[in-house]
């Protein structure tokens, strides 16, 4: 067999074994066009680029369900109570917090116990995405092994590191989601990296 | 004089308000607390048996090592908090102080000050040595046996492998997870180092180790065939429900394979989740809540990444000897069922502590000015780690720890002589829905005599004057003197109330109510 076809041959077998692939069975076609087009004009490291990020995480919000766009009338809501931003058990807490510290002077308190607090479970969130056990059920063994190979190979390791970081902090401004939908917006960086990998 | 100053910073992060943060005696704790109250007093344990290699306790069989040597501290301290908590918080800076000498072995005096800094403020070593947990005595002993470890591969003395044999052992007597943890950490750095350890040595600290453990291990090849369905070898992952759940389920044996395998290799992999280690793993609040802490604190993981890096590149033999030391660690509490447990698993504290330490010298030599930036995140993260722990944690954990019993004997202590019958409800919580150790909380507080727990099975399970049992209003016989300790679901019909007034009500740290006194007039 010819080097190039066993390339194909190894890449397109990757991409089959990789567990989130099949979960892009249950998601529009329009989204799996925006998501690659996204990369692609992310990829191409112009000014330009970042409009195709912006595009990325509105089209992200929409497929975690925390966004929602109309076209007639043209409209959009967003899911405040499921989003860090809103979720109605992190504010009390933060007004819990509030009201059983006694120790501090309430102007301390002013500044502690505020909204910026929300961070701290949006991190978690997006730290949950990227744990190795996560990694695993999203990717498999033969993923990760490829996005190894990949990472290794590849001279834009910064431009995916951004379009993979701003995918996987958008989803998590979600509270409770589905971890491969959050992942998903990430699939053309893997299919990328896996066709860096098998290279020969 | 830097280490005196993290010294002193470490012991009062362990010390301070110990009797009242957690807010009550856990579980285990009260079980270890009367144990060695009981001990010290009469050499058997709460069901009677003479000087036991292991505490039955709640059929989990603890470790003995902690009941033991907390009898001096139980007759110095009294049977209090303290009492049994300080041996813990002892154990927890001598770890501060143990890790700062590993760190000074193996890089040099700025990573021995870091990495003591690092961990006197870690939260999840905070959190451990404020509890009477076997874990991390076990866990400050196998730090020092590592210590002796590397001393000894690097000047070459076997003196130092002696004493780790002997230290392993003892680790082996305080918990259960050594007795895997530390056969494969002697194996692992025997093959990592084979060609520079004598093997004459590396048999003789196996040998060591085989002898000081030999009493613990008999017992527990003898507890397996008494007590086949013990708590702690039901704990294996293999007889968790879940995968007898799926073995059941399916017919094909790959699919059976994939369920055993999977499972432990999904839990070792938990350990090195960053959600786990430095967003809620500590637990101490309810989930999704903005002040939840990790092990570690969330600023410190750019140390951990950054020290890896450095590692990988750095020299040969730390590199494995650290790196290694790290990833055994979770193995063996891996195949133990459950989520990843709080307990398990404190052995990993140093060595990503020590990692994280060589990332914060290396960031130190390169860049003062991204060091210092650090150092403040740091810094206001743990501002949000003490609000977290010292002020709303309490609140929320009573029935965590069983909150009230202690403050139910401290409310009825001054009529305890005049009362001839006090009933104290084994159930509480929100709902009434656990079922808690009263015997062993005023057995402790109280300070039974201890035939008389010894001998409960003869004397049908009356201590003195006191009952414990749930209190069932319509059929108790309502006598003069009498007090009532019930759950706040339990409470008197008004009907009775001519005969029974409430004397006070046991609030827990959220106002909510915990348990009503009554005295029978």
């Amino acid at each position: 067999m010819k080097a190039k076809n066993r390339r194909w041959l190894f890449f397109l077998g990757l991409v089959l074994v990789t567990p989130l692939t099949w979960k892009l069975r249950e998601i529009n076609w329009v989204w799996l066009i925006i998501m690659g087009v996204s990369f692609w004009g992310w990829m191409q490291g112009k000014k330009w680029s970042w409009f195709f990020l912006v595009l990325l995480v509105v089209f992200n919000l929409v497929n975690n369900r925390l966004l929602s766009i109309e076209t007639n009338p043209i409209r959009m809501s967003f899911d405040s109570e499921q989003s860090f931003w809103n979720y109605p058990g992190l504010r009390s807490a933060i007004s819990r917090y509030y009201l059983e510290n006694t120790t501090f002077h309430h102007r301390l308190k002013d500044i502690f116990y505020t909204n910026y607090l929300l961070v701290f479970p949006w991190i978690t969130s997006f730290l949950r995405f990227v744990s190795p056990g996560m990694l695993i059920r999203i990717l498999g063994l033969f993923g990760i092994t490829g996005i190894y190979y990949g990472i290794k190979k590849t001279n834009q390791r910064r431009l995916i590191t951004v379009f993979v970081t701003t995918v996987l902090a958008s989803s998590g401004l979600r509270v409770i989601g589905d971890d491969q939908t959050a992942w998903l917006g990430c699939w053309p960086a893997i299919v990328y990296l896996y066709y860096e990998a098998t290279e020969i | 004089m830097g280490l005196l100053l993290i010294g002193l910073l470490a012991g009062w992060l362990r010390f301070w308000k110990i009797d009242s943060i957690p807010v009550h005696l856990g579980n285990d704790e009260i079980s270890i607390a009367y144990d060695s109250y009981s001990m010290r007093l009469t050499g058997k344990d709460e069901y009677g048996i003479v000087w036991p290699m292991s505490f039955k306790s709640h059929r989990d069989y603890k470790a003995p090592l902690y009941a033991y040597l907390n009898m001096p501290l139980n007759y110095l301290w009294g049977n209090t908090e303290l009492g049994v908590r300080g041996l813990s918080a002892i154990a927890g800076l001598l770890t501060v102080i143990f890790i700062a000498l590993m760190g000074k072995a193996m890089g040099g005096n700025k990573l021995g000050l870091l990495s003591a800094l690092l961990m006197a403020i870690c939260p999840k070593a905070i959190y451990v040595s404020r509890m009477a947990y076997e874990a991390n005595l076990a866990a400050f002993l196998f730090l020092v046996g590592v210590f002796g470890i590397w001393r000894y591969l690097r000047r070459n003395n076997v003196r130092w492998l002696w004493i780790s044999g002997l230290v392993f052992g003892f680790s082996i007597w305080a918990y259960h997870t050594e007795k895997g943890l530390v056969p494969l950490f002697i194996a692992l750095v025997g093959l990592i180092e084979r060609k520079r350890i004598n093997l004459r040595h590396w048999l003789g600290l196996a040998l060591i180790v085989g002898i000081v453990i030999s009493p613990v291990l008999y017992d527990f090849m003898t507890v397996q065939r008494v007590d086949p369905y013990n708590r702690a070898s039901s704990q294996i992952w293999f007889k968790s429900g879940t995968v007898i759940g799926i073995l059941e389920s399916h017919d094909s044996w790959w699919k059976k394979a994939a369920a055993v395998i999977s499972d432990p290799v999904g839990r070792y992999l938990e350990h090195f989740s960053g959600k786990f280690l430095f967003g809620d793993g500590l637990g101490i609040l309810p989930r999704f809540e903005p002040l939840n802490q990790g092990w570690f604190l969330m600023m410190t993981l750019p140390l951990l990444i950054w020290g890896l890096k450095v590692l990988i590149g750095k020299d040969f033999r730390l590199r494995n000897f650290l790196i290694g030391w790290w990833l055994i660690c979770p193995i063996i509490p891996s195949l133990t069922s459950g989520e990843v447990a709080a307990v398990r698993n404190l052995t990993m504290l140093a060595p990503t502590i020590l990692i994280m330490g060589t990332g914060a010298v290396n960031i130190w030599e390169r860049s003062r000015k991204i060091f210092v930036i650090l150092a403040i995140l740091v810094g206001i993260n743990f501002v949000y780690f003490w609000t977290a722990y010292y002020v709303h944690f309490p609140r929320i954990s009573g029935d965590d720890f069983q909150y009230g019993y202690k403050q139910a004997w401290v409310t009825i202590k001054p009529d305890v002589d005049r009362a001839e019958k006090i009933v104290v409800e084994t159930r509480f919580g929100s709902y009434g829905m656990f079922v808690g150790l009263p015997r062993l909380y005023f057995g402790y507080f109280a300070k039974f005599d201890p035939t008389w727990l010894q001998k409960r099975e003869e004397t049908k399970g009356a201590l003195g004057k006191y009952e414990m049992r749930e209190v069932d209003w319509f059929r108790e016989t309502l006598t003069p003197k009498t007090i009532y300790v019930v759950s706040k679901i339990n409470p008197i019909p008004a009907m009775y109330l001519d005969k029974v007034e409430l004397r006070e009500t046991i609030r827990k740290g959220d106002g909510q109510e915990q348990f009503l006194i009554y005295y029978s007039k």
